[in-house]
This record gives structure tokens, sequence and C-alpha cells, in this order.
């Protein structure tokens, strides 16, 4: 069996000191294997983005151990810390975080070059990315603040997914989209985890959406109250899938 | 919550934030008041000086041109009905024998009859004026105040070596002047003789400076003062000694403007530092100002809220630049007086800093004042804030482009710029639109060229080096203003130093055109000095000179001024107008045929443009020149170049007729010429082992020379170093603020790229990159704008003022160190915000709203 891609162990984070002391997780256990789409959700300020923190390496745990395919996030240091995310972790947010001085295809290229790659060949992987994700070649030269929500949303997908992670990480991708573009949104990483067989962890507080994956973790106070495994959804989308396009 | 209290609150809150700004504020102050109260000092001891050595008298006989005045006009003073008594003063100086620049006053007096006019205070148990005879039956003796004597380590009976227009000199003391009264004239720095021993020591023949009068007890000063004018030849003039003190004034406030300019430099450079950061602010706290707005407050009302926290923090800044102010008064007081000497041949008095209300308040206006100009444009844009507008904020459009009528002016006025500079010439008034119009277009063309600039460094340094360079190009941006800021100080610093190149080689072809010869001999040394306040040497050394062996001809010169009117008198011996290896005398079309040997023979006279404009004088016309034996009225013979004794022109005479004229048998500097195939060196050498002992004097060949009149004119610009300095400290404040401030506008961009995997070194990079791109792109602008600037400036604008045609002549060697060190200051003023941008906390940025 392959070692799971994601193991965290009697993980404890606390913020504050003496009297203001609080606890963001309250020493969890969390595993996820490799290709395996999980789901966390939760009331706010239940800790559920701070476990992504931990796990992407913004942030180090108070007690207990994150690894990240098999090795110890605390054992490396701030640089490597920074490359080991470049070369595995995709991370898409709520709010797009796009870069609004930068291009369509700037945005995406631009991650590229924290691996290495810059010139022609991430030009070339850059737009490939963005025709898979749906983004017309007439708005690669567009700045985001032209696009909309659920454009700008999938641009920030093809970043995340151009150095090809081995793990994907999203907090509240469809926070800010309706009901359609969040389905197109959802379709695209469960295509992603589905076809490459990248690990996604993402965090929401839609059942539809956490529904994506294979499983759910619920968490409440820092803690995991209950973990689901529900059925995997139809497809949803009109469309046929772009990773499924031959 | 009153408007105060709300404001003071704001302020406390954003300190972090406005530090650097508080701090261009309390330097301004400090400087304006610094400035101030060194001036004041000045102008105090000055007039401290003056009193002192009037002591009881009220009036003053004088030469109305400013030379010697015979003895014998002292029996028709005291004859006047009036009177009640009168002294002469003989006044000059002589060089100490410690070190080079050390001056001394001299000060020649009656000693048997000086007490009724100065105030003397002798110490106990000396030889001193209780015991005149004493001091004058030895002819090397002088007194000293005694401070001078301690800060010295003088005794009674120790020598003094000095070095005088007669040669070197050994004096004795033999007497003490306690402090206070006359002991204050000149700082304390001075001699006192006898009146026959001065005028031997100074080579003054029987001549005085002037008479000082005091007039009788219950005789009217007004009526005396005009019977005195009647009893005395026509070109003695008789004025009340409080209007002789404008001449020492005039010098003190000829380099407080220059001094002042720095201070204005900085004040300006202030109100941008204070502008970018105000912006940057206000931007921050558009979410707050939109809301307010939404609530119905007026942009009146908001705007003068944010200019009431602008006077908050302004008067922080005022506060702490206060005692500044006194500190840098202390620090700049003795430079400055030691220039006022060296530039006026006056030692002036040791001037004592007084933290005064006046200046101080003036100081305290200004740093206010330079808040609130910096304050008006960001909070009038702050006060367009819609509430509409932040929603499309957030949503990632940038609603906050340049204006329409800017973006077309970006390229219409450096358009016009160019013309305007091509059509310029022959005219001052458009050589100074031009000039203006190019600063203008200068400071449009810094976001262009920052964008530019970027471009091929983005290549260089990778994709997060586009995002920040890409990021710092927009409108509105810190960083341009900071490369703004760099970009006006330096094409500042250009401007000045390729206008003083120009100047420096002017007059170094000018001077060296006429002064030819194998070697020149003068009393200059290291004196900075130049014209009639370079020290002298008597006639007769020129005697001596051309006895040294292998000399064959030499040739003498004289500087002067001539008061009412003001003109320079260059006195030349008749050898160096006939012979041509002496003297390369340019003179323009319409010149008398003979016109140098009319000169030569006394018969007529040469002037310099500038003096024929002033004067409105052609060839053929008589000139009038006022002497201390009467009116000089000689023909001019010809129009040449300029001679640089007298910023208001000068006059060439024969050297014959000045030594009867003005009595002077002193010369500036001797030119002699060698025998052919005589070593230069072999005779320089002779002459400084035969006359060096007797005569503090320089032998040079005309290279060396050339060089000393180069180093002069450089030592007149020496406050452009001064003024690049504070440039580049500005620059490097304003640098570190706009990147700080560029990068706490993009925290959550910082955090993404982090995310992304970026390390905090690369981080820094990007930041430093964004620095680089502001240092060159300033200073290519500066560079261009300064040069651009210096065209008119040089080529119209100086010949309209000072009536000399000059030539364009840039400073390459100051433009490559300025951009040099202007890249540098920016770069180093990236480095905080580059360490503070690699360290920030990604998960917090990334939440950051």
């Amino acid at each position: 069996m392959a070692p799971p891609v994601i193991e965290l162990v009697g993980v404890a984070k606390d913020y504050g000191s003496g009297a203001s002391r609080r606890s963001a997780l309250a020493g969890i256990d969390i595993t996820i294997a490799e290709g395996e789409f999980v789901s966390i959700m939760g009331p706010s300020g239940c800790g559920k983005t701070t476990v992504l923190n931990l796990v992407a390496g913004f942030d180090a745990p108070t007690r207990g151990e994150v690894k990240v395919l098999g090795r110890n996030l605390a054992d490396m240091r701030e640089a490597e810390r920074s490359r080991h995310r470049a070369r595995h972790v995709g991370f898409v947010v709520q709010s797009f975080d796009l870069l609004p001085r930068l291009t369509v295809e700037e945005n995406v290229t631009l991650r590229l070059g924290s691996i290495g790659v810059s010139g022609r060949v991430a030009i070339d992987r850059s737009r490939r990315l963005l025709r898979e994700v749906g983004i017309d070649e007439t708005l690669w030269r567009r700045h985001p603040g032209e696009l909309s929500g659920g454009q700008q949303q999938r641009v920030a997908v093809a970043r995340a997914l151009v150095a090809e992670p081995t793990i994907v990480l999203a907090d509240e991708p469809t926070g800010n989209l309706d009901s359609t573009t969040s389905a197109v949104v959802l379709d695209l990483l469960r295509a992603l985890n589905v076809q490459r067989g990248t690990s996604v962890v993402m965090v929401t507080h839609d059942h539809f959406a956490a529904g994506y994956g294979h499983r759910t973790l619920e968490m409440v106070d820092g803690r995991i109250v209950l973990e689901i495994g529900l059925p995997r959804h139809a497809v949803r989308s009109s469309a046929p899938l772009p990773f499924l396009r031959t | 919550m009153n408007r105060l209290s709300l404001a003071w609150v704001h302020v406390r809150s954003e300190l972090g934030q406005l530090v650097a700004a508080v701090g261009v504020i309390a330097l301004g102050v400090g400087l304006t008041g610094g400035i101030l109260l060194a001036n004041e000092a000045l102008l105090r001891g000055a007039r401290a000086s003056a009193a002192a050595l009037a002591g009881r008298a009220q009036l003053q006989v004088h030469t109305a041109s400013g030379g010697l005045l015979d003895e014998g006009v002292l029996e028709r003073v005291r004859a006047v009905r009036g009177v009640g008594a009168a002294a002469p003063l003989l006044l000059g100086t002589v060089n100490a024998g410690r070190g080079d620049t050390e001056r001394l006053g001299v000060v020649g007096v009656d000693l048997l009859d000086d007490a009724t006019i100065r105030v003397y205070r002798s110490s106990r148990g000396t030889a001193s004026l209780d015991d005149p005879l004493l001091v004058l039956s030895q002819p090397d003796s002088v007194l000293v105040p005694a401070a001078f004597a301690r800060d010295r380590g003088i005794a009674l009976g120790d020598v003094l070596r000095v070095d005088a227009p007669s040669g070197r000199r050994a004096l004795t003391v033999r007497g003490l002047l306690e402090d206070g009264d006359v002991s204050d004239a000149f700082g304390g720095a001075f001699l006192v003789l006898d009146l026959f021993a001065a005028q031997q020591l100074l080579a003054a023949g029987t001549g005085v400076s002037q008479i000082d009068v005091a007039v009788a007890p219950g005789a009217d000063e007004a009526q005396v003062a005009r019977e005195l004018r009647a009893a005395v030849p026509p070109f003695v003039a008789v004025e009340s000694l409080r209007a002789s003190e404008g001449a020492l004034e005039k010098t003190v406030a000829g380099l407080s403007v220059m001094l002042t300019a720095i201070a204005a430099i900085g004040l300006a450079l202030g109100i941008l530092i204070t502008s970018n950061r105000l912006s940057t602010l206000y931007q921050q706290r558009s979410s707050e100002i939109g809301i307010l707005r939404g609530m119905g407050y007026t942009p009146g009302r908001v705007m003068a809220d944010l200019l009431v926290e602008v006077a908050t923090f302004s008067s922080l800044g005022v506060l702490l630049g206060l005692p500044l102010a006194e500190l840098l008064a202390r620090v700049m007081v003795r430079p400055v007086a030691e220039m006022v000497a060296l530039s006026s041949s006056q030692v002036i008095a040791r001037p004592v800093v007084v933290a005064r209300a006046l200046p101080l308040a003036v100081a305290a206006g200004a740093g206010l004042a330079v808040g609130l100009v910096a304050g008006l444009w960001p909070a009038y844009r702050a006060t367009r804030i819609q509430v509409a507008q932040l929603g499309a904020a957030r949503r990632g459009r940038d609603p906050r482009r340049d204006p329409p009528w800017l973006r077309h002016a970006r390229w219409i006025v450096p358009a016009v710029a160019v013309a305007a500079l091509l059509t310029s010439g022959g005219s001052s008034a458009r050589a100074t639109v031009a000039m203006v119009l190019v600063f203008v277009a200068g400071a449009l063309l810094v976001r262009p060229m920052v964008h530019v600039v970027g471009l091929p460094l983005g290549r260089i340094f990778g994709p997060i080096a586009v995002a920040g360079l890409r990021d710092q190009s927009r409108a509105p941006s810190r960083p341009v203003g900071a490369a703004r800021l760099l970009m006006v100080g330096i094409a500042l610093v250009v401007w000045i130093a390729t206008t003083g190149a120009s100047f420096e080689r002017f007059v170094v072809e000018t001077n060296m055109s006429t002064r030819r010869g194998d070697l020149i001999v003068d009393g200059a040394v290291d004196m900075p000095a130049t014209g009639e306040n370079e020290p002298r040497l008597a006639e007769e050394v020129l005697a001596e000179l051309a006895a040294i062996p292998g000399v064959v001809h030499v040739g003498a010169e004289t500087y002067a001024t001539s008061r009412d009117p003001e003109v320079g008198v260059v006195a030349v011996d008749a050898i160096r107008l006939r012979i041509p290896e002496f003297a390369g005398w340019r003179l323009a079309p319409g010149a008398l045929p003979d016109a140098l040997e009319r000169v030569a023979r006394g018969g007529a006279v040469l002037a310099d443009g500038n003096f024929a404009e002033r004067n409105h004088v052609r060839v053929g016309d008589d000139v009038r020149l006022t002497s201390p034996t009467g009116t000089v009225v000689l023909p001019l013979a010809g129009i040449t170049s300029p001679t640089f004794v007298s910023p208001a022109g000068d006059v060439v005479v024969a050297r014959d007729v000045y030594r009867d004229a003005w009595r002077d048998r002193t010369v500036n500097r001797a030119f002699v010429l060698l025998a052919p195939g005589v070593a230069v060196e072999t005779v320089q050498q002779a002459i400084v082992e035969t006359l060096g002992a007797r005569y503090r004097m320089r032998v040079t060949d005309m290279a060396s020379h050339a060089r000393w009149i180069a180093d002069s004119v450089r030592r007149g610009f020496a406050f452009s170093d001064a003024m690049a300095l504070v440039t580049l400290v500005v620059v490097l404040i304003g640098t570190s603020d706009a990147l700080a401030a560029n990068t706490s506008e993009r925290v959550r961009e910082i955090g993404t790229l982090r995310a992304m995997g970026y390390t905090p070194r690369a981080v820094a990079t990007m930041v430093l990159v964004q620095a680089l791109a502001i240092g060159i792109a300033g200073t290519l602008l500066a560079a261009t704008v300064g040069l651009a600037m210096s065209v008119p400036f040089v080529t119209s604008i100086l010949p309209a003022v000072v009536g000399w045609q000059l030539a364009l002549y840039p400073s390459w060697r100051v433009v490559a160190v300025a951009a040099v060190l202007g890249i540098l200051a920016s770069v180093v003023g990236g480095l905080l915000p580059a360490r503070h941008a690699a360290r920030l906390q990604i998960a917090a940025n990334l939440r950051y709203e």
C-alpha cells in the first residue's frame, strides 16, 4: 500500500499566550492517501483553515507532526519548505488571489517560475492548462479585473495545476461563486483527482461541494467529530469534462 | 471626541508608517532653523566686531574708492568744529605662521592718542598702553588680546612670526588686552601695532584705512558730518558708522543665500516624501474614508479632518526639529564664519549661537507648511473615493488610473520642452521657460521610464521580478514617487555641477589667456581667496625677482575695487601689455588700433564686456574711476575678455597710473619670463631659495596656476556637494519609505507568491529589483534633465546675469558619480523593505483584506 501523502499525527495548534491563549487544533490525526479527495467542513473558527495552513507549511504546529509525502515539515528550513511546496502543492482560495497587474497568462506562468520553468516552455504549459480549464485564448491577455468571478477562479485553478502538484489544497474555492459556476470549478477539481490522481483537500461550508470528496471530515472546536465516506456524485456539468476530452 | 483627539488617535496608530515623514519634516525644520540661527550669530558677531572697533566714534572718514587715506587728512579732520576726538586706523591682514589659512587682523593705531576713541583694557602688571612709550621704542612690538594669547599659549615676550606684504616678520608680544571692548574686534584674532609699524608691516606707506571721529559733547552729529565733508578732499567720504556695517552684512547675506538654497531643497524633497507617504496611508484607509462619505460627510469635511491629522504629525516633526536647529547652527557657524573671513578678507567675530524665538518660529512655520502642502493633494484624492468604487476594487478592478489629461500631457509636454530648448538661444526669458518645461517633462516621464527599465530587468531576474516591477509602474504608485524624488534631486546636482564645470572652464581659459609667462609669483600659497582679497607683496620684490639669473622680464598685476560706482581695477605693468609672451589680451572688434600701447603708456584703459554693458560705454568714450586722490578719467581703448575682479565689471589700467592715484605700492602677483633655454624648475628653485625666507610666496608654473584657478572656482560650487549629500540621504529615506509602503499594500500578493513556493530570498530579490529599477529610471532621467536644463542656463541665462558668454561643458565625472550613487542609495533604501517582505507571515497575509 502506497504511503499516505499527508499525515497529521497528534497535531495541536495554539495561538496567543497566557490568558489570551486559544487552541485552534486540539490534537488531531488525519491521514490522506494518494489520489484521495477529502473535504473538511465545520463552523467558522473550527480550525479547518488551520489544517490547510499546516499542511501547506505556512505555519508550524504547537505539538505533533505534519508530514507531507513522507517528510516532516518541521525538519525543513524555510527555504526548503518553500521549494517543497513549489514542487508538490497547489493552492486555490476563495478570493482567487490573482495578481491584478499581470495578465491571465502571466499569472499562470508566474507559478512555474517557482520551480525554475520559464520562457517558451512555461508559456506553452500555461496555455495548455488555460485551455483545459476552459479559458479562451481571447482572455489570455486580459487582466484579472476584467474577468468574472468564475473565470478568475478557473485561472486560479490553472495556476494551481500548472506545476503538476501532487496535492491541491482548496480553501473555500466556491465561496464567491454562484451555484452554476461552483459546479464547474468543482468538476475541474474532481476531474483533476480522477484523471491525474492528484490528492485534493478542500475546506468548504457547502454540503453539496463536500459531496465531491471521497471522505468528509467534520470539525468542531479544533477536533474531528465526524468522518463520513459519501458516495461519489454523478457528474453535474452539462459539458464534457475537459480532462476527459481526447 | 473632537477633531483634534480623533486626529491624534489616527496619528498615534499610524506613527510607525509616518516615521519617515516626521523625520524629513524634523530635518527641514532643523536645517531652516539652523541656517537662520547661524546667520544671526554671524551678523551679531560682525556688528559686535565693528562696534568694538568703533569704540566711542560716531563718524568715519575713509576713501570713497576703498583705498588708503593719506595721513595728512587727519589734521583737517581735527580742525573741524564739533570734533571731540579723531584717531587714524590702519586695517589689514597677515597670515599667521601656523597653518596656511589662519589669517590675523592687523590694527595699526596711534598708541599715544587712540584711547580717546577706543577702549583698551590692559591686564595688570603688564607692559601695556599704560606705558605706550615702552611699546613705541621697540618697533617690533605688538599687543594681542588675552583670549587670543591664552588659546595659542602665547606669553609676554614671545615672538610671533607672520607673513605680510612686506615679507616674513617677527613680532614681539609686549602687551595683553583683556577681554571686552576693542578685544572683541575680529573675534579676538588680531594684532595691535603702532600706526607707523603697521604701515611698514603692510607696505602701506603713509596711508591709513580710516579716521574715526567722536563728536564733541553737545555737538550735533549731522552738522559735524556736513562740516567734515566740506573740510576733506572731494574723494573722501564721511559717513555714520552704522552705514559701514552694511558691507560685511552683505557678505554674510550672500553666503546665507547659498545655505538657504540647500535648506529649501531639503524642504522640497521633504514635501515629496511626505506626500508619497500620505498617499499610501489614505489608500489603506480608503474603506474608512469611503464609509464616511457614504454616511454623508462632505469632501470638505473629510479633507479638513485629514489636514488636521497632517498638522498633528507635522507638529511632532517640528518639536523634534527645533532642538536639531540649534545643534546644526552650532555645527555650521564656524565653517561659514571662516568662509566669510576668506571671501571678505575680514576676520569675523567669534559667532555665538543664541536660540531666539523668531528664527525658530520661522523654522517651525516652514515645517508645518511642508506637511500641509504635502498633504493637500493626497487629502484631495482621498475625498474623491466613493463607496461603490471600493466594491470594484475588491473584485480586482482598479479604478484609479491616470486621468486622460495626464496621459496626454506625458507626451505633449516633453515634445514642447524639446522645441523650447531648440529655440531658447539668445533670450533669458525663453531659456527660463525651456528649463521649467524640461523639469516638468522629466517629472512626467518618470512612470513610463520605470516601466521601460523594468522590461529588461524582468527578463534578467525572472517572473517574480516581473510581478514586482509590473506593480510599481501602475498609477498611483509609491515607487514611482520615489523615482521622481531621485530624478529631481540628482537632476539639480547635475545641473549645478555642469554649470560649475562650464564656469570653471571659462574662468581658467580666460584667465590663462591673459596670464602668460614661465612662472607666476604671488602670496596666495593655498589661500582660496581671489581678486583683491589675495594676499599681496610689496613691489620691491619685483626688482629682486628681476635680479635672479635666467629671468628676462618681470611684470606685475594689482587688483583693487573702486567704489561709487563699483568697478574692479586691474593694474598691469606696461611690459605685460607690450610683450605677447606675457599676455594674450583678446580685444573685441572695434578696438583702437594701438589700444594696448595706449594703455601701457597710461593714456587709456581697457574694460571687460560686463563693465561696458553696465555703464553703457563704447570704445572712445571716457571712463571715470574714483581713486583716493581724485577722479581718473581715461578713454576706453578696447573691450577685453573678463578679468574676474568685480562682478560689476573690470577696467584694465597701467600700474603706474594706479600706483600714483591709489598710492598703493603692493602687487598681487608677478609674472616672470625666462631666457630661452633656461629650465623653469631651476629658476623656480632659485627664487624660493633667494626670496622665500623673507617673503611668504608661492612660485608656480603656468599649469599649476591653472589648476589653482580651477580649484578656486570649484570651491565656490562646493555647496553642490552638500546638496548632493542631502539629496542622497533623502533619496535613501524616500526609496525605503516607498518600497515599505508598496510592500504593505501587497501583503496579500506576497503571501500568494510564498504560497506558490517562492522562497523568502526570491521575495526579497523582487523588492530589491524594484529598488534597482527606481534607481536606474530615476538617474537616467536625472542625467538627461540635468544636462538639458544646463543648456539654456549656461548659454542664455548666465550671460544675461554675469555678462560673460560661457560655453557648455558637462561634468561627465559628476554625472557618472551621481548616477552610481543614486542607484546605490536606491538599492540600499530597498534593503529593509526587502527584509521585511521576506519575513512576512504567509498565513496571516493570505487573510489580509
